[in-house]
């Protein structure tokens, strides 16, 4: 039995004494060696050295642009596209690769958050960005190593972790359509205990959903939302860590109802209270030659939908129908590094999904649930220097759907310093979504099966000009059998059959400049999409052929200031809705929005900032009659922080 | 055909989950023990990219800055010890024998030129020579930089000899802490460390402690004067830092 010895350093100023007995060299001052450096990645696996396609968008660029909202980050990320069905605070689901909007595995520190939905999973409509330090998109088939869902990728929201002194920071914003926006949020640490908190908030009045650009409705529809967040983590010993995190916000938005063709003002609203967190224990052994780490996660949502719709519930009448998804997920993840260039990685996971679906004012309920359980193996080598593989294989045990067995590989190949090719292939499934089982008898539909996917990229990354520069090119694709789609005469989802999605995904990041007291730096990025039905040769629907983003960021003034000119370009797309009442739906959805956003920082503790939203003040949607903006919108807020320790003793000012 | 799921079994399910998860922690807790005293043959720590300083600059230019800190994403890949490189640390070995007579030819002849200390004051490891780095391969140990050799007379600095890296603890790198602690190190005859006293903090307790407790087990090439080893005082500075944005955080 093995004792825990307390960790005290010995008494070396003792020992020191002892034996500093002046000899010839210690006459003199003490000679002093070269540095050693101990360095190490923060996480495991750097940017550089996987195979598969990944784009990180930090906080500092979603500060700098001011987004307020996950979708909005997303926009200019090479690969992706954003539908939202309305302003802020409505149904907002993003494609990866041409892939389906529930193809997409959405994770909050590496946890599932994914939930069970009514239409599609995954919805940010109730995502702030306050608290997130960085958004991971890990594009392409080798997403599989997180099982069912991740069919186009993974979005991984990464949240803010506590260090250094407590620092408050508060933040208030006015602006256009009776916007207001506040937050304010409390982080700190020290070696062994790290602390982050705070609340976040906005209103807005919103304009009409219908589309008043086609008529459809003038009714404003705004939008409500309470995010409060905490997030601790403490470290018993040097080699391990607990980590709790917990959020809870409650939303609510108007709708507008849909009708043939296009939309309809109504006073409908939804109302949200989503409730997600984790409890998560790591501990590394053996000078870290295994680590290991426990977690329990879980998110709940709690929705509920009032007044009539165009399905069944009366105009202006109650509680029309309620939502309760819960998932709740337990991991162990032991990684063996037997040798510093080998990593094998064992997980075993469980994944349960609960749906509850209660209309009010019409027949039909859903009440069911699915459990998962997977293991995962995955070897990570590093090879003669210039080879990155990982290769890893997922057995999934799915309750409905039984075995389903997924693999994946990936590798980059550093040719040069600056030239890297890389190339990833995986296998995917995705089980139906329960909505999607029990559409719309509650009743289940037997016929469903799963999506089965496969897929693989490659490309090549080339850094240039001494490393200010970066670009890439990335060829993609999937194929997805037994696509699942709703059919509108059967009025039921069904598998479709086979869809394919391809397309080249580039972007070119250039630092022009920085010379300590400015900077210039610019990214733009292009993505060609096609994404077809194979046995009728159909396009499918609102995948956008071409795809361009750039940010223009510009800081000046001792780089106090900073200006960040935000473009977006979507061409048309197929709608799979009516556009007109005598004519099958057609194409639309082009657009081009420019945003402007700017600050100032008065000093260490004050900074002013404002920002212009759709500066051309041009109509767009992403779904025929829903109106994505509402027209050019003007915002301005003040952000202070500042550490309450220094404040009162007057330290640094 | 499939039959959908009925609820029942979740219960059982999520128990299970839990019972795994405390076997696990319970399972971790009792191996804890053992780490703290990790058996005299594990192999350097693997996650550390060991990044060591293997010679100065001919002409170590005073006052340049240390290495600009990796800028995120990009990461700055270090060149592996080449061959010749690594041909030092195994001929500095017989310097650190216990008293040579004189000093081995072997380890002064693949020696690089090695320059005056440019600073000799202890003053929290701001070394000004500029770091030309090496990493180590293999298992991972520090190389051996034959400092204890070339200085004229039979006079020589001492050095590093083959070291284990101290591995970055979880605590400290999953919080972002970095810092540069220097170590006033006593090296006797032999080559061992007498006394390790941190005279600059990191400003981690942890990093602090950590250095502390690999460089006890380090050992030396002693200092030489007129071909004679004697035991010196010499400064360590050691540099905890975390490269740029990594990601697969959860993987």
């Amino acid at each position: 039995m093995s004792v825990f010895r307390p960790r005290r350093p010995r008494s070396w100023p003792l020992v020191a004494a002892a034996f500093v007995v002046a000899p010839a060299w210690a006459e003199q001052a003490p000679i002093v060696l070269d540095d050693v450096v101990v360095t190490a990645t923060r996480t495991k696996t750097k940017a550089d050295q996987v195979g598969s396609s990944v784009t990180v968008v930090t906080a500092e660029e979603i500060e700098d642009k001011q987004i307020t909202k996950v979708e909005d980050a997303l926009r200019t990320v090479p690969g992706l596209s954003i539908t939202r069905q309305g302003g802020m605070g409505s149904t907002s689901q993003i494609r990866i690769r041409g892939t389906d909007t529930n193809h997409t595995l959405v994770l909050v520190d590496g946890q599932r958050v994914n939930y069970h939905d009514t239409m599609y999973n995954f919805d940010f409509d109730w995502m702030q960005t306050d608290d997130i330090e960085r958004i991971e998109v890990l594009r392409g088939p080798a997403a599989g190593q997180w099982g069912s869902d991740a069919v186009g990728g993974v979005v991984n929201i990464i949240t803010k972790k506590g260090k250094g002194p407590m620092k408050v920071t508060a933040l208030g914003e006015l602006g256009s359509f009776g916007t207001n926006r506040e937050s304010v949020s409390t982080s700190g640490g020290g070696d062994r205990y790290d602390y982050s908190f705070g609340w976040s908030r906005y209103r807005t009045a919103g304009w009409s959903t219908a589309s008043e650009e086609r008529g459809y409705g003038s009714e404003k529809d705004g939008s409500q939302n309470n995010t409060y967040h905490l997030k601790l983590g403490v470290s018993p010993t040097d080699n391990s860590e607990i980590e709790a995190r917990y959020s809870h916000t409650d939303m609510w938005s108007e709708l507008d109802g849909s009708k043939t063709p296009g939309t309809m003002d109504t006073m409908r609203s939804k109302h949200k209270h989503v409730d997600n967190g984790h409890l998560k224990g790591t501990l590394s052994l053996f000078d870290e030659a295994w680590t290991q780490t426990a977690s329990v996660s879980g998110v709940k949502n709690d929705q509920w939908n009032m007044g009539g719709t165009t399905t069944g519930c009366t105009i202006g009448g109650p509680l029309c129908a309620s939502y309760e998804s819960t998932t709740v997920n337990a991991s162990w993840q032991n990684d063996l590094r037997f040798h510093k260039d080998h990593t094998t990685t064992f997980i075993f996971e469980g994944v349960e999904d609960k749906y509850r679906q209660r209309n009010y004012q019409r027949p039909g309920k859903v009440d069911a649930s699915m459990t998962t359980l997977s293991g995962l193996i995955q070897h990570q080598a590093h090879l003669f220097d210039v080879l990155d593989l990982t290769a890893g294989w997922r057995g999934n045990d799915h309750e409905a759907f039984g075995w389903q067995p997924t693999w994946f590989g990936s590798g980059a190949w550093h040719v040069t310093a600056d030239t890297t090719l890389k190339a990833s292939y995986g296998t995917t499934f995705k089980a139906p979504l329960l909505y999607q089982i029990h559409y719309p008898s509650g009743n289940p539909n037997p016929e469903l099966q799963p999506e089965m996917g496969r897929g693989w990229d490659v490309g090549v990354e080339q850094k240039l000009l001494s490393g200010r520069a970066k670009t890439g090119l990335t060829w993609f694709r999937n194929d997805i059998a037994n696509l699942i789609e709703y059919n509108s005469v059967d009025k039921q989802y069904q598998n479709v059959g086979k869809g394919t999605t391809y397309g080249i995904e580039t972007f070119f990041n250039y630092l022009v400049f920085d010379d300590g007291g400015q900077s210039l730096s610019l990214n733009p990025n292009y993505t060609y999409t096609r994404a077809y039905d194979r046995l009728s040769g159909e396009e499918l629907a609102r995948r956008p052929m071409h795809r361009a983003g750039v940010d223009v960021n510009w800081r000046f003034w001792e780089k106090r200031a900073n200006l960040t000119l935000s473009t977006v370009y979507s061409s048309d797309f197929q709608e799979n809705r009516s556009t007109s009442a005598d004519q099958p739906p057609n194409r639309h959805g082009e657009y081009v929005e420019f945003n402007l956003a700017g600050s100032y920082d008065i000093n260490d503790t004050v900074q002013l900032f404002g920002r212009v939203e759709n500066i051309l003040d041009r109509y767009h949607e992403s779904a025929w009659g829903y109106a994505e903006t509402g027209g050019r919108g003007v915002f301005a807020g003040v952000k202070v922080s500042f550490e309450p320790a220094r404040a009162l003793t007057g330290d640094g000012e | 055909m499939t039959r959908l799921p009925v609820t029942t079994r979740s219960r059982d399910w999520k128990g299970a989950a839990l019972s795994v998860l405390f076997h696990a922690l319970a399972a971790g807790s009792a191996l804890l023990a053992a780490e703290l005293r990790p058996p005299a043959e594990t192999e350097a720590p693997m996650v550390v990219e060991l990044v060591l300083a293997a010679a100065e600059p001919p002409n170590p230019a005073p006052g340049l800055p240390a290495p600009a800190p990796v800028s995120p994403p990009e990461q700055v890949k270090s060149k592996p010890l080449s061959k010749a490189q690594a041909q030092p640390r195994k001929a500095a070995k017989p310097a650190a024998a216990p008293m040579p007579v004189a000093p081995s030819p072997q380890a002064a002849a693949p020696a690089p030129a090695v320059s005056e200390p440019a600073a000799s004051e202890g003053d929290g490891g701001a070394n000004p020579s500029s770091n030309v780095a090496a990493t180590a391969s293999g298992t991972g140990g520090a190389g051996g930089t034959e400092a204890g050799s070339g200085l004229p007379g039979g006079d020589a600095r001492p050095g590093y000899d083959d070291n284990p890296l101290p591995s970055y603890p979880l605590a400290a790198r999953r919080r972002g802490v970095e810092g540069t602690v220097s170590l006033r190190v006593s090296v006797d005859v032999a080559g061992h460390p007498r006394s390790v006293v941190v005279v600059a903090s990191s400003g981690s307790e942890m990093l602090d402690e950590t250095a502390q407790k690999a460089v006890r087990n380090w050992r030396f090439t002693p200092a030489r004067r007129g071909g004679v080893a004697v035991a010196a005082d010499i400064i360590v500075p050691i540099r905890f830092q975390l490269d740029g944005i990594a990601v697969a955080d959860a993987r």
